[in-house]
């Protein structure tokens, strides 16, 4: 019997299942990596863990005993600590209040305790070797590498039995990689459990015990990461490799130059963002969460206002709206479907024809026959499978409504795409069905800017790829140079200093 | 669609509709005699007016908001009416449009407050009430009084045949009303802003240009009232838009418009209007006071609103 054992978990979100029956076992002083590609259900199982997410089915146990974890705070009370993927530090605190935050230090008086806040951090940097970040700095002034320092002090401020770390090496640079690697082995050796996920081979090689591969949401093997077989490994991830997951890419990138932007300034968001865009070309936008990405792409649809130039085919063009954007050209597949792309209780009909029915009315009303024949044809098009088009969008699964959300889009016939993160919480049939998708788009002569969060879409479904970081293009990638650890390299800050890279703008 | 499924669809539509014949039926039983054809006559009066300002509450409605204003803007027009007139028949044909633009003008105030200024609806709406009343009250030094021409007076009471003129007007607005809000581009968008504005902006409506426009809507609709309603009384007196505030809501509400916006069909409105005024009949039939009417159109107003969030949370 392990000391922590998660046995038969099954987790779906609508019709998706992302886990199913899946066991993971790990005991005292081991740091305990978890492997997969991105949507095997990693993540998701960790959730389970600390109380993110209620699994469907499946029990929990903590040291012999069965644990009821139904929320964040009893994963705490079980000592589960969780360091987060994405940044949850607030900016206008300091880094000791940011690492004790809701657990501030009182005197009786119900007062503030700085110095005891101070002391308490004192010891906590001393503990972990921290000595480059000063504790009464605002965290707003911390870089992206340091932001995640605190984020993982803060979780072990708590003391935790077991330590999640999620993809916490992501945001290190290479140093703290090793400073965290050695803080997780410290950690088992005290006796608790680390759970660690991370796309780096090299890391988890080095700095783990066991490893728990997972494929497609099941368990695909254990092994221990000394008497590692890396054939063996990757063949497990991968399982068999679906036929044609990725499409062939041809190029269909012309000299056309479609879309220029230059010096695009956005608050603190986007710093400068200089891009090309050329006809038939899908242009890949990487890069870590929030370094502007998001921002881009709805500056190029109008939806907010920024400082910059944008020309398309040669003339320079106003996007104060979304509305001047349409008109340009320009649509957008927008991050959150259920959000910014769909009315979920409206018709598939009504959420296809909104953008264009000033085009299928005559001068008073709306043309049935015409907006009869817009949503048809694509719903056939892009074989969104539903009862009729009078179906509401809440009850399509989710490849289905963003396969509306992409007919919509369609339907507005623009000259330039811009997709942001379309495979999101869709199923691998859909996804295949996409990519091949934005393959044809680039064939019919469209330039398709392509953000998405998985590094493996990047390389396999674009012909260039800029990767930002702190609002800025940090590197232009194409050919050989468009690799997975380039691309990491660059969204972690570094430049990539292939000769085949193209840095831009400088 | 099959004649089940047009029933399923539009079930709370023509439960509305048998409400209100209900409710005829039981003021026929209770009076007998009541139902002749010089009350019903009254009564589809009485729709009208309250139907005409139902229309741009309902479109205020359906963008999520509400126009609180309806009352003193109904008010400043009908005695806008009267003063540009003096009675005159002849100088109907300008007072008419400048007195419907002064309605679209005190809409746009309420738009802009609203949808570029981001003030709550219910509290721009409620502020602008006052203030028009306060306009009015100044301008006229708080005097009732003026009438407003023959002809406007003679279509307000008339009739052609047996149906009154004022209920004939009605239905030719409605129509176009109609087409308007469930035909239009127009409508949809008003639909999809009350449903959700960052899916509208995303989809290149203008969402604040369109929600203003709704007020402006109201503001029309309830001048077209007023300048009506000028013609069915013998003489104006202030305060004469009063029951149209919230009766416009609880008949927008009872046809089965959600309160949030975006859902519900201008039909069920015409069944809601229908509604209130039987039961205002059976009310007054049975010889309730004034205060019991007032109590009971509130709990019908009550329960209208938690009707209307039950079917959303059940959605």
């Amino acid at each position: 019997m392990a000391d922590l054992e998660m046995n038969q978990i099954t987790k779906s979100f609508g019709e998706v299942t992302v886990l199913k029956d899946v066991t993971l076992h790990c005991n005292r002083g081991e740091v305990h990596a978890l492997l997969g590609e991105n949507g095997a259900g990693k993540s998701t199982l960790l959730k389970v863990l600390s109380g993110a997410h209620l699994p469907d089915a499946g029990e929990i146990k903590l040291f012999g005993k069965k644990a009821e974890i139904r929320n964040p705070n009893d994963a705490m009370r079980y000592g589960i600590g969780t360091v987060y993927q994405e940044l949850s530090v607030i900016p206008e605190l300091t880094v000791s209040e940011n690492i004790f935050v809701g657990r501030i230090p009182k005197r009786k008086t119900g007062m503030f305790d700085r110095k005891k806040l101070e002391e308490d951090t004192r010891k906590l940097f001393e503990e972990y070797g921290i000595d480059d970040i000063d504790p009464n700095a605002k965290a707003r002034s911390l870089s992206l590498s340091q932001k995640q320092i605190v984020e993982i002090l803060k979780t072990l401020a708590k003391n935790p039995e077991i330590i999640i770390l999620d993809e916490a090496t992501s945001a290190l640079t290479d140093d703290r990689v090793v400073w965290l690697l050695g803080v997780a082995r410290k950690l088992a050796d005290q006796g608790r459990i680390v759970l660690f996920i991370s796309h780096r081979m090299a890391e988890i090689q080095y700095g783990c015990d066991m490893i728990t591969i997972l494929r497609n949401g099941e368990n695909s093997g254990e092994v221990s990461a000394k008497e590692i077989d890396m054939d063996d490994v990757i063949s497990k991830m991968l399982g068999r490799k679906m036929a044609g997951y990725f499409p062939e890419i041809t190029s269909y990138k012309t000299d056309d130059l479609v879309m220029q932007v230059r010096n695009l300034t956005y608050l603190h968001v986007l710093n400068g963002v200089d891009l090309d865009v050329y006809r038939g070309e899908v242009l890949g936008i990487g890069g870590l969460a929030g370094q502007g990405q998001a921002e881009l792409l709805q500056a190029l649809y109008g939806v907010l206002k920024t400082k910059g130039e944008v020309r398309l085919k040669g003339k320079s063009i106003r996007l104060h709206s979304v509305k001047s954007a349409i008109r340009n050209g320009i649509a957008l597949i927008p991050e959150e479907r259920a959000i910014q792309g769909l009315i979920l209780r409206d018709s598939i009909r009504y959420n296809i024809s909104l953008p264009i029915l000033n085009k299928i009315s005559n001068p008073m009303w709306v043309s049935q026959k015409k907006e009869y024949a817009v949503v048809d044809k694509y719903m056939k098009e892009l074989q969104i499978k539903a009862d009729s088009r009078e179906m509401a969008a809440i009850n399509l699964s989710g490849g289905n409504q963003q396969k509306v959300v992409m007919a919509k889009i369609l339907a507005m016939e623009p000259e330039v795409f811009l997709m942001h993160d379309i495979t999101r919480g869709v199923d691998i049939g859909t996804k295949k069905e996409m990519f091949h998708m934005v393959r044809e788009f680039a064939k019919e002569g469209h330039p398709v800017i392509f953000f998405s969060t998985d590094v493996e879409e990047l390389v396999n479904v674009c012909d260039r790829v800029a990767v930002m970081y702190d609002g800025k293009i940090q590197a232009d990638l194409q050919d050989q140079a468009l690799t997975r650890e380039n691309i990491i390299k660059a969204a972690i800050g570094n430049s990539v200093d292939d000769e085949t890279a193209v840095k831009e703008g400088a | 669609m099959n004649a089940r499924a047009m029933f399923k669809k539009n079930f709370s539509v023509i439960m509305t509709f048998l409400i209100a014949i209900a409710l005829f039926a039981v003021i026929s039983v209770m009076r007998p005699g009541y139902a002749n054809v010089n009350n019903i006559r009254v009564l589809c009066i009485t729709a009208s007016f309250l139907g005409l300002t139902a229309m741009g509450q309902m479109a205020a409605i359906l963008t999520g908001g509400m126009d609180l204003s309806i009352p003193w803007m109904f008010t400043i027009a009908a005695f806008l009416t009267a003063s540009l007139t003096k009675g005159e028949d002849g100088r109907l044909f300008y007072a008419i449009p400048v007195v419907l633009l002064v309605g679209v003008l005190m809409g746009a105030f309420n738009g802009f407050g609203i949808a570029y200024v981001g003030i709550a609806p219910v509290i721009m709406t409620m502020a602008s009430n006052i203030i028009f009343q306060g306009l009015l009250v100044g301008l006229t030094g708080g005097t009732p009084g003026g009438t407003a021409p023959k002809a406007l007076k003679s279509f307000a009471n008339g009739s052609v045949g047996p149906v009154s003129a004022a209920l004939i007007f009605w239905i030719i607005v409605s129509a176009v009303f109609y087409i308007l809000i469930a035909r239009s581009p127009y409508g949809r968008k008003l639909y999809a802003i009350g449903n959700s504005d960052t899916v509208a902006i995303f989809s290149g409506i203008n969402v604040k240009l369109t929600r203003a426009s709704a007020y402006m809507i109201c503001g029309f609709f309830a001048a077209l009232a007023g300048i009506l309603y000028s013609g069915r009384v013998s003489q104006l007196y202030l305060g004469m838009g009063d029951p149209y505030q919230m009766d416009s809501v609880s008949a927008v509400a009872i046809g089965g418009v959600s309160l949030l916006g975006g859902s519900g069909s201008y039909i069920g409105v015409i069944g809601g209007v229908f509604v209130l005024v039987m039961l205002n009949g059976v009310l007054t039939a049975l010889g309730f006071e004034q205060s019991v009417q007032k109590i009971v159109f509130g709990v019908v107003l009550f329960l209208a609103v938690l009707l209307s969030s039950r079917r959303q949370k059940s959605r």
